[in-house]
């Protein structure tokens, strides 16, 4: 598989994702909620996996607030809600982490379900490449965290239930390649 | 036309395997030249990772499917005329069956043929000549409760899509069912346990032409209970007709599993019947039965065929597949394990986001909602007897003592026929005063557990000379002198005690002698177990000295809760207990004067007590049938606990708008069994009780208590606050031991200002 230079700087082009407050109490509420059930769980590694679950996989549209996130059936999130509140719980917790992004692979035939979902709720669809995806993970301890999927991974190369990381970088830092697609890199 | 691929979907293979990957493989044996394309939702569905597949069609979560995209996309797949769909996942054959129609290529029922396999499958059961299993659709707690206490084996929560669970009591299938809802969406319903031999027979058909089946009975069993190793045989000759006309009736395509039992005697039950092929198809495939090979090249069965007699399954490590890698450990949440899930591709979410088409059931939406009013109504009855609320204070407790002397009269038009019976009534079950005094009236005798009970049946007018004494405290608290007519011993150092007693001087007169019985496989903390040798031989020779004594003669005593164990448990342990009247009558060297049965009997099995003695009589100690001793019933709360109503007022909602929980001022002191038993509750509305139908909204006691949850499953849209409730059924142990829990109190009850 090959990774295009301007597949990189498209996903460069997507900004970080920060929940935003309107600093009324239809934020202040949500993310009091969202926060105290955080703070019952004993450990960060548990208050980071309870995140999916809290916020089921969905369109989001940015830039978001606390209050938008809150649906008829619960709270809903992207991997940058889940990678802004993973680092929030990391702070809570003062475990030192930067945030990061990925250029995943997609499996061929998920971004068309991703899109059309994307586009029934009117939310930007930028994340969403031909084959290569943006996601958005942290950079904790050295190690990688997916937020979206509670896993570790070992960076550039490696399989997440989304697709692979064919390259990865820290937030401001230089990309790392997957080997196995950085020989065919085209800058 | 010569299929040249097949597409293969349910392809996770773990410890409870969809059957994609055994479809696979048994192509694979039958046609080398086939292409097999696996089809799953997650890297996870381990089968995609087997070199037996040439390719793989890979799509997203169920919980990420956008279904539109998925129509088009398969549409894709089944795009070239040399390819057919084989699909593996049951709720995935229905949103096909839905989204496509009949379609030459997609080899799985229709819409129409899957009315057949509509939980619990009655129909099928009738048309293939089987037994099904007994159901209840009406998830009110309290037929839950009647329900399980009436199925001896124990009973299945089934969810309408998938999933079943064993459940153990009323409370625990009420939280299995609400668990099946949650996580799949649909209703549920409640199964009987069938005990026996699991079995299953796999079929494969096009357009209603049986094509080939075969019989499987599970060898050995996973934890799970999924086939680790199974014997494999044809299916005999009525049962194969059979099935082919079903098969036929419903123009059914593709694979089709029947799950059964097979009992000790040989009776066949039909559990379920599953719109695929089962997962030990490949089982079946390498015995000689191929029948992934037979739907693809619609090839009817070799008649001369030979099976080998069975197979079993082996661990397989395999590598990998590069194309999909393996995505690392998931964490959970609170330090839990998240275990390998038999659905990987979250086929949970196709019930939840309500993509599949509604299941018929057995009973449609408006014959469930009369099930619904008439189990919220049955119970009770109580509402019609009880007055208006008035300016009383809140919460107070009302006698219905009508009820007391309804349920006397039925139970003694049970025990009509069944010789000469005396009736008892268990003074700890209510020890009201108009209660004891009806008990009198109507010719009853009491049944006390202490020396203070003793004495106020006494008092009442029920004598002691004609009472019976039992349990473990009976001599207290102590007094010089009892006289009563019968008493019951629960152990061999109380009968040794006894002794001692009247060594001491202790002035004890009684009739009758006896020993209680304990349960032989049920744990009781009561009871001498009279199974065990050497406790029969020695408390023969205690009870024969001390009916001497005492100049008494003898009796046994049987007691366990029936409401827990259901009649027909009841019976067996009842008459199983009570064979030692027969050694023992042979050691003490005469027949025992009575046999006193009793225990707890839930009020909705009054009409069973008849049976449940009749069968005790016919099957229980030769002595009950040769020698005729007077039997004596203790029923318990059966009894006393429709005799008892508790009017209490909603202080408050505590959700917002209509419906949702209401705090009251009746609290678990007042109602003890209100967390643990279903209670009739009724409205008032100004002039009329008005039963509460079932619904979501529970009645929350007024004390600081978690458990203070008087009652659940009730529709609540209509109680506002300062409105009247009344839980009916608070005879019984509700009455007898209320308690004055935060009322501050303490002092007062302690004997102090």
């Amino acid at each position: 598989m090959t990774i295009s230079a301007s597949a990189l700087e498209q996903i460069d082009r997507i900004g970080l994702s920060r929940v935003a407050s309107h600093d009324r109490a239809c934020c202040y509420l949500v993310r009091h909620g969202v926060f105290a059930q955080f703070a019952s769980h004993a450990n960060a590694g548990s208050a980071l996996a309870a995140i999916p679950e809290m916020f089921r996989w969905g369109p989001v549209r940015w830039p978001a607030h606390w209050c938008g996130l809150a649906k008829q059936n619960g709270l809903v999130g992207d991997c940058g809600v889940h990678a802004d509140v993973a680092s929030a719980v990391l702070e809570q917790f003062a475990i030192p982490h930067t945030r990061g992004r990925v250029a995943l692979l997609a499996p061929p035939l998920a971004s068309a379900h991703w899109r059309a979902v994307w586009q029934e709720e009117e939310a930007s669809d930028t994340w969403i490449g031909q084959t290569i995806v943006h996601h958005e993970v942290l950079h904790v301890g050295g190690r990688w965290w997916d937020p979206s999927g509670s896993r570790w991974f070992a960076g550039e190369g490696a399989s997440l239930a989304s697709g692979r990381v064919l390259a990865i970088r820290e937030d401001n830092g230089q990309w790392k390649m997957d080997p196995a697609s950085s020989e065919h890199f085209k800058p | 036309m010569r299929v040249g691929t097949v597409v293969i979907s349910g392809m996770h293979s773990g410890p409870n395997p969809s059957p994609g990957l055994g479809v696979a493989r048994s192509l694979r044996l039958s046609r080398p030249d086939l292409r097999l394309v696996g089809l799953d939702y997650s890297p996870n569905s381990s089968g995609l990772h087997s070199d037996v597949l040439d390719g793989m069609v890979r799509l997203p979560p169920w919980s990420e499917i956008h279904v539109g995209t998925w129509v088009e996309q398969i549409a894709q797949v089944l795009e070239p005329d040399d390819t057919v769909l084989i699909p593996c996942l049951d709720l995935e054959v229905r949103l096909l069956a839905s989204a496509f129609g009949p379609h030459d290529r997609v080899l799985s029922p229709t819409k129409a043929a899957l009315d057949i396999v509509r939980k619990p499958p009655v129909d099928a059961a009738r048309q293939l000549g089987m037994a099904s299993s007994e159901y209840e659709t009406d998830t009110s707690w309290s037929t839950v409760d009647q329900f399980i206490r009436r199925s001896p084996h124990g009973v299945w929560v089934k969810g309408q899509h998938y999933e079943a669970f064993r459940a153990y009591g009323a409370l625990n299938a009420l939280a299995l069912g609400d668990a099946i809802e949650q996580t799949w969406g649909g209703g549920w319903h409640l199964e009987a346990h069938v005990p026996g031999q699991e079995c299953g027979i796999a079929f494969c058909a096009v357009n209603g032409r049986l094509l080939d089946a075969v019989f499987m009975t599970k060898a050995m069993l996973t934890a799970e209970g999924k086939t680790w190793a199974g014997e494999i045989s044809e299916l005999d000759g009525t049962l194969r007709t059979r099935l082919a006309e079903l098969v036929t009736d419903n123009l059914w395509t593709g694979g089709g599993e029947l799950e059964l039992i097979r009992s000790w005697d040989g009776e066949l039950t039909l559990m379920e019947i599953n719109p695929r092929l089962p997962a030990w198809i490949h089982g079946a495939s390498v015995c000689g039965a191929n029948l992934p090979a037979a739907l693809v090249e619609l090839r009817a069965a070799d008649p001369d065929r030979h099976l080998s007699p069975g197979f079993t399954r082996v661990v397989e490590e395999i590598s990998v597949h590069p194309l999909l890698g393996l995505p690392p450990f998931a964490w959970a949440p609170d330090e839990s394990q998240r275990l390998a899930s038999k659905h990987p591709s979250g086929m949970p979410l196709l019930g939840q986001r309500r993509l599949i088409p509604k299941m018929q059931t057995d009973l449609d939406e408006a014959e469930q909602a009369d099930c619904q009013t008439a189990a919220a109504t049955s119970p009770g009855g109580f509402e019609h007897l009880l007055e208006p609320p008035g300016n009383a204070s809140t919460p107070f407790r009302r006698i219905l003592l009508s009820l007391f002397t309804e349920q006397v009269q039925a139970l003694q038009v049970q025990v009509q026929g069944l010789g000469q019976v005396v009736l008892a009534h268990s003074m700890k079950t209510c020890s009201q005063p108009a209660v004891l005094i009806e008990a009198a009236r109507l010719g009853m005798i009491a049944e006390a557990i202490s020396l203070a009970e003793l004495e106020t049946a006494d008092r009442l007018g029920l004598p002691a000379d004609q009472a019976i004494l039992n349990g473990p405290a009976k001599w207290w608290p102590a007094r010089d002198r009892v006289r009563c007519w019968a008493f019951f011993a629960d152990s061999v150092a109380e009968l040794r005690k006894l002794h001692l007693m009247l060594d001491d001087g202790f002035d004890l007169s009684a009739d009758i002698v006896g020993i209680r019985v304990a349960p032989i496989s049920v744990p009781s903390r009561f009871g001498i177990p009279l199974h065990d040798a050497k406790v029969m031989a020695e408390t023969a020779r205690l009870l024969d000295s001390l009916s001497s004594r005492l100049g008494a003669r003898w009796g046994l005593h049987f007691h366990y809760a029936q409401s827990n164990l259901g009649a027909q448990r009841w019976e067996r342990e009842c008459s199983a207990a009570l064979k030692a009247a027969d050694p023992l009558a042979d050691l003490l060297g005469h027949a025992p004067a009575i046999l006193d049965v009793g225990g707890g009997w839930d009020v909705d099995d009054t009409s069973l007590i008849g049976a449940s003695l009749e069968y005790v009589l016919a099957h229980g100690p030769s002595t009950a049938r040769n020698d005729a001793p007077l039997l004596v019933l203790e029923p318990g709360k059966l009894l006393t606990q429709p005799t008892a109503a508790v009017v209490t007022q909603v202080l408050s909602r505590t959700g917002s708008g209509a419906g949702g929980d209401v705090v009251v001022d009746a609290a678990l002191g007042d109602i003890p069994e209100g967390p643990h038993r279903p209670h009739p509750v009724a409205r008032f509305d100004g002039r009329h009780w008005i039963p509460l139908s079932p619904g979501r909204d529970r009645v929350l006691g007024r004390s600081c208590m978690e458990a203070d949850v008087l009652a659940q499953q009730l529709d609540l849209t209509q109680v506002g606050d300062e409105d009247y409730l009344a839980f009916g059924m608070c005879g019984a142990y509700d009455t007898s031991m209320a308690y004055g829990f935060g009322l501050g109190n303490a002092p007062r009850q302690l004997g102090r200002p």
